[in-house]
């Protein structure tokens, strides 16, 4: 592809016009002169779906339709087998006495989870978003749950589904032993009920605060759920206690019968498809297009659901490949959760985990995801990260400026395959261009998808040539080719991440 | 006499030029931070917007020069400035031997000596040095230089010797000291401001940028006529433009020295007209007369003009850049100087560059890199006059640069003792090592004694308890080694009472006069900690 034709920047005119005649269904997206689909509606794709794309991949899906690149990905994503077991030690089953004997070792299992998604969400991309995704949505926190087996199993659980039957997925997060300790049903027994998992599941996980149920609904619900047991004391294998069970009848939604676990799950899905069908629409479209919602495509993706008894695939294929999801009132108009800031920046890079993210990369991430407020496996509470404007502060912004300065300078810079990659991704964006006001308008195309104001475009500029005197420049002995070319990007992209900018994708 | 090109010459990619790029490389790329200022960190877990300044750290915020008004501007010239060009050796057969085609003729110069001249581009300059506010320090430099552009500059600015790597500027280290609690409680006013995006080194301190970076005076116009950052004025209806004005307002919340920086512009006004363009130093001066004027509290300011890395065609673009500083510091000057304000007194400006040319041209009528270079002075006061030595300019070493006459950090020295009034402790402490002031160089200011409402001392109370004894208070922002001593009042040390390594916080000492041996009377009592010194009076 010609490096000229390479813009994530709309053309003005267009964006002008383009308001009053929208195309703006779900029927798949139609490629059109006033609707291209070109590198912005590529990346647009890729860092809603995933955490950007590289040029290679951005090229790679011009060459497709747009639909076709949606299978594409969500296909391949939804085909990749389940998580391997823990490496190099599978912890995946220990109890509390194998820890006793290791001491430290709890830590250290901890800390390869949190790597672990840190690294799928660099490498699987789009599959470990979706999971990021449904752990905000059954939200259990690692350090409440205790047991690290069970929150492996629950890791597992948010891959197992990640793309698939979401009546299904609910009923299994029921019964799963992480969720199990975190919401108390562990504790939930006849005689003794504990109403928090009831609560949750149809106010959190399925229908939505005050949506179609009553507080005795939560008390009956509660007594259907009884009989589950995990210790996250002993971190023994959960199972379930017919001795706990209320073996009597229950009246939820109106419905009176001996429910259990499994049949009052269907009774949810059952008696109230068009709530939980709406709702978890609608979850889904914030989290792909934007946060205030859009009745009508939420319903119509609702319907989606419902006609494919509950399996997410299409309702999220539709989505994303509708010609609203491509409207360009969308394009960069999401602010980044801290993960969708910092794994695209290493992503569009072409940075991977195995050859470019050493360990310390992630425990430094681990770090700065606290202070800008995302650590998976610990959101602020179950009812997860709220998201959207919450993710900004003043504290969190100016975090997010010195988090994005660090990540260039301690880790990209100081990885000579990294740099490389920076170099070749400005000469191949620009046909290898030697003017730095041509660079630095790419990569500002490339890094934050918009264009900069004169002023903050200038001072881009001179931080792109990073001290290099004046001379150089004009006399056209400076190319991409120099040695401090890769540290010029990274000066480059430590100025833009301070930009407002590039806090929106 | 024709000499090769060298020194990474624009001309000759050689292995000098591929050599000077991997030093250069090796920096840190932490970029200029001051934008945000530190108030970016969590404080106990608090993020800093809930964060309430305690008294201590409120008494901590200001600096502790407040009895010193003096101001320091600092201008770099880079790329490397020609001396020899800048200040001619007038009637030298050697210079117009070496520079046949660059030699400045006597005619086209102005005196500033029967000795020495400058190129008659820089008249303007002529009223400062007759009338006392301009000097001249030859030939400054230090032991075997490097002439990569950029391990160069980071030497100058950092203070460090040719081997020593070091990651924090002489200003900064200066600054976190006069700021203790920079980063606790963040002052309103930037400490240091500086106009264009290099060099940030300078102002890096160990956990801090010490200076607040404007990348551009376009950028300081919009900050100071709108007081934001960022606008968000033009934002439109959309998604987007509704969700950027969100981050943007964020952002400009973020960024304290707005206000500061708006009223301090809208106070001062400029008063003279400045050069026109081109000139790169015009508008960033006549900002920073402005903001003086206007009372903004920096005390140090950095400006950039580039381009002085003049291998080839050198005579009129380094005339002309010679020009652009020469009518800005004039106008600058005439400026503060405007209705007998006296403000040019308290203003010094220092030029400085990574070091300079070679004495010879070389083949395309420029010159490559070379050693020392002169460093200019100006400011109401200071005198006239020259210091240190000329370059030696017989018999030159065909790949060799005469040697310097004056190490740049005896003149860092200088202006941090004698112009901004420090201690020699703390001067010590700064540039890592005792280095000699330059006698006469500038007028001395004497050192400022801390101050109890604002100094890391905090001062002493009788003791709550035991009778006799005192409750001396201290508190450190950082960990260091502190000393505490008992001094006369003469200020002869008579006694050390503490000299240890202390953990940053407050902190108490039990004075017990009886136990230290001392009759009644009245005496000091000095802190040095964190490279601060604080003294108070004390009787008992």
């Amino acid at each position: 592809m010609p490096a000229a034709t390479f813009s994530l920047i709309e053309n003005k005119s267009r964006l002008a016009s383009a308001t009053p005649a929208l195309a703006d269904s779900l029927d798949p997206y139609q490629p059109s002169p006033g609707k291209p689909w070109n590198a912005r509606r590529v990346a647009h794709l890729y860092r809603r779906i995933g955490f950007g794309a590289t040029f290679e991949q951005i090229n790679q899906g011009l060459a497709l339709h747009p639909s076709a690149l949606v299978d594409q990905l969500l296909d391949a994503a939804a085909a990749l087998p389940m998580p391997p077991v823990p490496q190099p030690e599978d912890w995946s089953q220990w109890t509390t006495a194998q820890y006793a004997n290791n001491v430290g070792k709890m830590e250290e299992h901890r800390r390869y989870l949190r790597h672990r998604w840190f690294s799928d969400m660099l490498d699987e991309s789009v599959r470990a978003k979706m999971t990021l995704f449904w752990h905000n949505h059954f939200v259990t926190k690692l350090y409440i749950v205790g047991c690290n087996a069970y929150t492996w199993k629950y890791f597992v659980l948010l891959h197992q589904y990640a793309f698939g039957n979401f009546r299904e997925f609910v009923l299994a997060m029921g019964k799963n032993p992480a969720m199990l300790v975190f919401l108390n049903g562990n504790v939930n027994e006849a005689g003794e009920p504990n109403e928090n998992y009831a609560r949750e599941l149809m106010e959190l996980f399925t229908m939505g605060e005050g949506n179609g149920y009553t507080q005795n609904d939560v008390v009956e619900m509660a007594r259907a759920l009884t009989g589950w047991k995990a210790s996250f004391n002993d971190c023994t294998p959960h199972f379930f206690d017919s001795t706990k069970f209320d073996n009597n009848p229950k009246t939820i939604f109106g419905v009176t019968g001996n429910f259990d676990t499994d049949s009052a799950h269907n009774l949810i899905f059952q008696e109230r498809p068009a709530q939980v069908s709406e709702f978890v629409a609608g979850k889904l479209y914030r989290h792909f297009v934007f946060h205030d919602i859009d009745p009508a495509i939420v319903q119509g993706l609702a319907a989606t659901l419902r006609a494919n008894n509950w399996e997410l695939l299409p309702m999220i294929k539709q989505l994303l490949k509708s010609e609203h999801f491509f409207e360009e009132r969308f394009i960069n108009s999401r602010i980044k959760s801290p993960m969708e800031l910092l794994i695209p920046i290493m992503k569009t890079i072409g940075a991977n985990s195995t050859t470019h993210a050493l360990p310390i990369w992630w425990d430094d991430t681990t770090f700065w995801m606290d202070r800008l407020g995302q650590v998976p496996l610990d959101p602020p509470n179950v009812a997860g990260w709220p998201g959207h404007r919450k993710w900004i502060n003043e504290s969190t912004l100016t975090n997010r400026w010195k988090f994005a300065s660090l990540l260039m300078s301690n880790h990209i810079s100081k990885n000579e395959a990294l740099r490389t990659n920076l170099r070749s991704l400005a000469q191949n964006l620009t046909n290898n261009s030697n003017d730095p006001a041509v660079i630095v308008r790419t990569l500002v195309d490339f890094f934050c998808g918009q264009e900069l104001d004169a002023i903050h475009f200038a001072a881009a500029v001179e931080y792109f040539k990073n001290g290099i005197p004046e001379g150089y420049f004009t006399d056209g002995s400076w190319n991409l080719g120099w040695d401090e070319a890769p540290y010029q990007v990274i000066a480059l992209v430590q100025y833009l991440a301070k930009q407002p900018e590039f806090q929106l994708m | 006499m024709k000499h090769k090109p060298r020194h990474g010459s624009a001309l000759e990619h050689g292995p000098a030029h591929e050599q000077e790029h991997r030093l250069w490389s090796r920096r840190d790329f932490l970029s200029a931070s001051g934008l945000l200022g530190a108030g970016s960190m969590l404080l106990g877990g608090l993020p800093v917007r809930a964060f309430q300044p305690t008294p201590l750290l409120a008494a901590l915020t200001a600096a502790n020069w407040d009895d010193n008004d003096h101001i320091l501007v600092l201008i770099r010239l880079d790329g490397g400035n020609d001396g020899l060009n800048t200040v001619v050796k007038r009637g030298s057969s050697e210079y117009y031997n070496l520079r046949p085609t660059l030699a400045i003729p006597d005619n086209k110069l102005w005196a500033l000596s029967t000795q020495y001249g400058m190129p008659q581009e820089t008249n303007s300059l002529q009223p400062l040095w007759t009338e006392g506010m301009m000097k001249c320090i030859f030939n400054v430099g230090y032991p075997s230089p490097n002439y990569s552009h950029f391990r160069s500059g980071d030497i100058i600015v950092s203070a460090s010797d040719r081997n020593e790597v070091v990651e924090t500027g002489w200003i900064g280290r200066f600054l976190e000291n006069e700021y203790a609690a920079f980063l606790e409680a963040p002052p309103s006013v930037p400490p240091a401001l500086q106009i264009g995006v290099q060099t940030n080194l300078l102002f890096t301190a160990e956990e801090a940028n010490m200076a607040l970076a404007v990348s551009s005076p376009q950028e300081f116009y919009q900050i100071a006529q709108t007081g934001q950052l960022f606008e968000t004025e033009t934002l439109t209806a959309s998604n987007r433009d509704q969700e950027l004005a969100f981050v943007r307002q964020t952002a400009n919340a973020a960024f304290r020295y707005a206000e500061t920086i708006k009223e301090a512009f809208n106070a001062g006004k400029n008063d003279v007209t400045y050069p026109a363009a081109p000139n790169s130093l015009s508008a960033p001066m006549s900002i920073i007369a402005r903001v003086i004027k206007g009372n903004m509290g920096t005390r140090i300011f950095l400006v950039d003009i580039g381009d002085f890395d003049t291998h080839v065609n050198q005579k009129n673009n380094h005339l002309s850049l010679l020009t652009q500083l020469a009518t800005s510091v004039r106008a600058f000057y005439d400026d503060l100087a405007h209705g007998n304000s006296g403000l040019e007194k308290k203003v010094l400006t220092m030029t400085f560059s990574e070091f300079g040319r070679t004495i010879y041209e070389n083949g395309s009528r420029g010159t490559d890199h070379g050693a020392g270079t002169h460093t200019l002075l100006f400011g109401g006061g200071i005198g006239n006059g020259f210091v240190g030595d000329y370059q030696d300019l017989s018999n030159p070493d065909p790949v060799g640069d005469p040697p310097f006459s004056v190490d740049f950090r005896d003149v860092y020295a200088s202006v941090l003792q004698d112009w901004l009034g420090n201690p020699p402790e703390l001067v010590n402490f700064v540039l890592g090592k005792p280095r000699p002031t330059i006698g006469g160089l500038l007028p001395t200011t004497p050192p400022a004694l801390g101050d109890n409402g604002k100094a890391a001392l905090l001062g002493h109370n009788p003791h709550a308890t035991e009778p006799g004894a005192f409750a001396i208070k201290y508190a450190l922002t950082h960990g260091s080694a502190v000393r505490l001593q008992l001094l006369d009042k003469a200020g002869h040390a008579l006694r050390t009472l503490v000299s240890d390594f202390v953990p940053k916080g407050s902190h108490t000492f039990v004075f017990r006069p009886a136990n230290w041996y001392l009759p009644p009377g009245t005496y000091q009592y000095r802190l040095m900690a964190n490279g601060q010194v604080f003294q108070r009076e004390i009787r008992f």
